[in-house]
């Protein structure tokens, strides 16, 4: 079954959306507020997949970049990018 | 197959690369050995009637390490994850175009027509026409030859040091005037 892609973007703006309704699916019991997207699900889908596979491959960037057929460089090169990325979508503590 | 040609760093590094690299460095030596060409100078390459066994390996062990010390001290200061091995690797690989541009002297023909141009001396018109039309279409194959020795350079650069902006990338074309210098110094103190 097709899994509906979660937006994190406004369409109209391009601001970054919020979750304002939660719902249980087993009673129907929906929570309303203002709860901002953890960090992590502020980026695309693949870059979500990148970071997932990351983490399963153990961390290992050689291990990684042999999976998925590019060299180490431009595998280091897209963790940074990542990384830098995340920095930029955190809040400031 | 464009990517592999231009770009073989995105997918390849390390050991396969420096392994590649010894492979054109040794072939583009003996290319120079057999076509008399001597290597003097990061980007330049000039015919001689003769040249000694060792002269064109000497001359390529010189310019990879002026171009490698030089490219992996500003890798270095544009991002300290940069590593040696890559550096090396993209610096050898990288010079092969380079090295096909000797076949352009089969026979000291390039020599040979450079020759007889300087001993033209005022009279320029004493040169059949025809003459110069094959060396000039041999000199063209030397444009793009480079451009490709260029373009492999920076890709494996960028690939190696996550070049990005604008200011980096002076620092590369800086980089090679650098080198291009050093070596030029190199070989009128050598030679």
């Amino acid at each position: 079954m097709h899994t509906p892609k979660l937006p994190v973007n406004c369409p109209s703006c391009s601001g970054s959306l919020h979750v304002s309704q939660l719902s249980c699916p087993a009673c129907s019991t929906q929570v309303s507020g203002n709860y901002p997207l953890p960090v992590l699900l502020q980026l695309p889908a693949d870059e979500q997949t990148f970071i997932l596979q990351f983490f399963l491959s153990g961390g290992s960037l050689k291990e990684m970049a042999s999976q998925t057929g590019v060299s180490y460089p431009t595998m280091r090169n897209r963790v940074d990018d990542l990384i830098e990325k995340i920095k930029q979508l955190s809040p400031e503590e | 197959m464009k990517k592999l040609l231009f770009n073989p760093f995105e997918k390849y590094d390390g050991r396969p690369i420096l392994a590649l690299g010894l492979v054109a460095t040794l072939i583009g030596s003996f290319l120079g050995l057999t076509f008399n060409a001597r290597f003097d100078g990061v980007i330049d390459m000039h015919f001689a009637p003769k040249v000694a066994f060792a002269e064109p390996f000497t001359d390529n062990v010189f310019n990879i390490a002026i171009l490698f010390f030089v490219l992996y001290a500003i890798g270095r200061s544009i991002n300290n994850k940069t590593r040696p091995i890559d550096i090396l690797g993209i610096v050898m690989l990288a010079r092969l175009p380079f090295y096909l541009d000797t076949l352009t002297n089969i026979n000291g023909y390039m020599y040979k027509f450079g020759e007889k141009v300087m001993k033209m001396g005022d009279n320029p018109m004493s040169i059949d026409p025809t003459e110069i039309l094959i060396p000039a279409s041999l000199a063209l194959i030397t444009l793009p030859l480079l451009v490709w020795y260029i373009a492999l350079l920076y890709n494996g650069f960028k690939t190696a040091t996550n070049l990005k902006t604008s200011q980096h990338k002076a620092w590369f074309a800086i980089a090679i005037v650098i080198a291009e210098i050093l070596s030029k110094i190199l070989f009128f103190i050598l030679y």
